[in-house]
């Protein structure tokens, strides 16, 4: 609202201002309301001072038989007490056609320096009159004004009087009527082009294309009071009509869109009209050009108040910012329409004769504008405020997944545990519960030596401490824990009289590995060196652990110089062997045994990376 | 008055059948003497204080703490007794903690008469075991010294192993025994155990350079 406050002060200070001024012209000069007329005169020069128009005219004419460009003479006199010392100036608030203007017989200016027209219609006209031409008492100012196709001839409000009194006045009125229009022109276009870069950008808010294109329109359209060229009357009437309905029909579809309502068939229609409107004109040619236009103007005024009422309406459903602005715009732009309409049909009669229309078009970029960048900054406001809230919404997202992933890895290591766990009295009841409960029934079936308790007790403790070895810290590393099982058994071997070759490379690397597998090639390892202790008598133990290639593969084997085995003959061996096996495939090793009379192997091979 | 001559022992026990043990094994070995028998912490450290030690023998689980505190009050008032742990499985961990202590040999419990003996007089030359996964334990810890251990006054050289002493634990830590090693680096049997002596003490020295270094670190102490 505030903004709409502002944008009316400023505008009814314009206006206020422009009256205001208007009520200070005449003074001093001499205004000449009435002319004779020569209708039959077609000379180039002005006809003798003594000649008295035969006709009176107060500034428009019409000839009969015209030909183009043919030109006829308005004669005015005026008296002047005495001789003037300061220059004088001729001022004409307006003429439709070339001007050339005399003086007591002397020409004083012209609208071009040549015959060629002008379509300067809206600019004031002001040529400065030596003192030395004008003499006391009665003197003459003759105007040939130059026809158009139709005959007409118009000039408005010629006024002579000191240069210093008539040229303030010439300026303003320039400047209303001129550098007002080209103002507007300049902010139409800047304003539309901005509408038009955000449009590019956002190709689905077409309420900027049309705001663009309303105001792109507009430029072109206001470029007539100001543009003054030399070309023919049709094409400069095209002008003036044509961009005026495709600029209603933007107008009418931004105002839609602005208050995001949707009529498709009246939009189409709206469109089409101006098309046609276009074709109409074109086609219809020189010839009908006024009927056409005219006509124009009508459906004009029709489109534009609709837009009235429909923006009324609208601020009537919902009085939002927007639509109050956009209303007081259409207002502001039918009203000074209207104004515009009584001036060219002379139904109203001005001093300035300025044209409203373009400042209309001043009031509606601005106003539309405001409200964009309005509409603009809310939603940079509520992005920015959305971007917080997405921000804290995604802070507590995180910390709800990082609890979540905190959760779930301590379900992880707790299942891990639960894994170890198991595997730990798996092993416990496979490996040192059932040993020590077979050692509890040969203890208790009185059939063993002291010397031979003792010996079970010791694999039960060897067992275990396998197990613990493979759960240490530096249980993940096979060398180190095959070393230390070499650590353990070497004392004992070397009592049952056993030399134990250790094959490992010094810069052999441990293979990676986890505890289970390690664990279970220990137990291969362990039960291969018992078996060969036990029955096949060696005198040689040979553990070798090699890497064979890059891709990680390793063997480890146990080889004896013992008498040897067949497989299934020896019970409590093939238990043994078939415990190998299954440890084996549980650890994903691959395991060949072979055995003849002069010893066994044992061979394990992995890779490092199955886990 | 005890006979000087003999090597004055502390045991640190609390299980009474290993201590008896350890008690029956030593007063039939000839020239040891024992001066106390302790079944905790307190006791151990009392004892140790009120007499000189030539040799203790300590177990690390204690009812009231952990045997590396007897170790440590040991070898920083008399730095010239050997010290033996005594554990039940070989727990590395343990066994690394209690050489930083200050201990120099290690032992498991189910050794028979002679391996103890062994042991202890092994020990008591100047020998110190060393097993794979204790060789590995002590590489790793080696390897995490800050890059700044201690200040040079306090040492005159900055504590980390030598390239023969790294070399020789690696070998340990792959399964070479002491054997092994002296025949692949060409050295003798007596320098691989000077090496491993050193390495004993290195650690002990290193541990201490780190807890003052960690101490430094945490604003504990001003240098």
């Amino acid at each position: 609202m505030k903004v709409a406050r502002t944008l009316a002060a400023l505008f009814a200070y314009g206006f206020g201002a422009l009256l205001a001024c208007a009520s200070v012209a005449g003074a001093e000069g001499v205004r000449l309301g009435e002319f004779e007329y020569f209708p039959e005169y077609t000379n180039a020069a002005p006809p003798p001072p003594e000649a008295v128009g035969p006709a009176r005219t107060n500034g428009i004419v019409r000839a009969t038989d015209s030909k183009p460009r043919d030109a006829r003479f308005l004669r005015g006199r005026f008296d002047l007490d005495a001789q003037p010392h300061e220059v004088y100036a001729l001022y004409i608030s307006a003429a439709n056609r070339g001007v050339r203007a005399f003086v007591n017989g002397v020409e004083v200016g012209s609208t071009s320096l040549s015959d060629a027209e002008r379509f300067g219609w809206n600019y004031p006209l002001f040529f400065s009159i030596p003192p030395a031409l004008l003499h006391p008492g009665s003197n003459t100012l003759d105007l040939r004004l130059t026809l158009n196709e139709s005959g007409w001839g118009s000039l408005r409000d010629a006024e002579i009087g000191p240069h210093a009194t008539l040229k303030p006045i010439y300026d303003k009125v320039l400047f209303w009527r001129i550098t007002g229009p080209q103002i507007t022109s300049l902010i139409a276009v800047l304003t539309g082009a901005l509408a038009l870069l955000v449009w590019m950008r956002r190709r689905r808010e077409t309420v900027f294309l049309w705001f663009a294109l309303t105001c792109f329109m507009a430029a072109i359209r206001n470029a007539h009071f100001y543009v003054s060229a030399p070309i023919s009357g049709f094409w400069y009437e095209v002008w003036a009509a044509v961009p005026l309905h495709w600029m209603s029909a933007a107008f009418a579809l931004f105002s839609l869109r602005l208050c995001e309502r949707r009529f498709p068939k009246t939009e189409a229609t709206l469109l089409w009209a101006a098309l046609a409107w276009t074709l109409i004109v074109l086609l219809a040619g020189p010839a009908h050009i006024r009927l056409t236009v005219d006509l124009g103007y009508l459906w004009l005024m029709i489109v534009n108040l609709g837009i009235l009422v429909f923006a009324f309406m609208q601020c009537l459903r919902q009085p939002k910012v927007e639509r109050i602005l956009l209303f007081i715009a259409v207002l502001v732009s039918v009203a000074f329409g209207t104004m515009d309409l009584t001036l060219l049909t002379s139904m109203r009669d001005s001093d300035w004769r300025v044209y409203m229309l373009p400042y209309s078009t001043l009031f509606i970029s601005l106003a539309v504008g405001a409200v964009l960048v309005d509409a603009f900054a809310r939603a940079r406001s509520r992005q920015e405020q959305l971007n917080v809230e997405l921000d804290a919404r995604l802070a507590a997202r995180e910390r709800q997944l990082r609890e979540q992933h905190q959760t779930l890895l301590k379900l992880e290591r707790e299942q891990a545990v639960a894994h170890e766990r198991q595997r730990i009295l798996r092993d416990i009841h496979d490996g040192l519960g059932s040993q020590l409960i077979s050692s509890i029934h040969l203890v208790e079936g009185g059939t063993l030596e002291p010397a031979r308790v003792g010996a079970l007790l010791r694999e039960c403790v060897d067992d275990l401490r396998l197990a613990i070895d493979s759960l240490k810290p530096a249980g993940e590393d096979l060398l180190a824990v095959l070393g230390n099982f070499r650590y353990r058994m070497e004392p004992r071997l070397a009592h049952a009289g056993v030399r134990l070759d250790w094959h490992v490379a010094a810069d052999s690397r441990s293979p990676r590995l986890g505890a289970q597998q390690i664990l279970h090639t220990l137990r291969i390892v362990q039960e291969a060196v018992t078996n060969a202790l036990k029955h096949a008598s060696p005198s040689v133990l040979r553990i070798s652990f090699r890497e064979e290639t890059e891709a990680g593969e390793w063997t480890l084997s146990v080889e004896d110089d013992g008498v040897g085995f067949r497989m299934p003959s020896d019970q409590s061996r093939g238990e043994g062997l078939q415990n190998m096996r299954t440890r084996a495939a549980q650890a994903r090793l691959n395991l060949t045994i072979e055995s003849n009379e002069t010893g066994a192997t044992v061979r394990i091979v992995g890779t490092s990376d199955n886990e | 008055m005890a006979d000087p001559d003999r090597i004055a022992t502390l045991i640190v026990e609390d299980d009474p059948m290993f201590r008896s043990r350890f008690e029956e094994i030593l007063s039939r070995a000839d020239g040891y003497r024992i001066v106390a028998s302790a079944a905790s912490v307190a006791d151990g450290i009392a004892a140790a204080r009120a007499n000189r030690i030539d040799l203790l023998v300590v177990d690390l689980g204690l009812p009231d703490g952990d045997g590396t505190a007897v170790i440590r009050e040991i070898s920083e008032r008399q730095p010239e007794c050997a010290v033996m742990v005594v554990t039940v499985f070989g727990d590395e961990e343990h066994v690394v903690n209690a050489i930083e202590a200050g201990a120099s040999s290690y032992l498991l419990k189910d050794c028979n008469e002679q391996e103890f003996m062994a042991a202890i007089r092994d020990l008591l030359a100047g020998g110190s075991p060393m097993n794979p996964m204790v060789a590995r334990l002590v590489l790793d810890r080696m390897r995490r010294m800050p890059p700044q251990p201690t200040p040079a006054s306090s040492l005159d050289k900055p504590i980390e192993l030598s390239e023969r002493e790294t070399e020789i634990l690696t070998l340990v830590a792959k399964g070479f025994s002491f054997a092994d090693i002296c025949s692949l680096l060409s050295i003798t049997n007596n320098t691989v155990k000077t090496h491993i002596n050193r390495i004993y003490r290195k650690l002990a020295v290193h541990s201490r350079g780190q807890a003052v270094y960690e101490a430094t670190r945490l604003g504990l102490i001003e240098l």
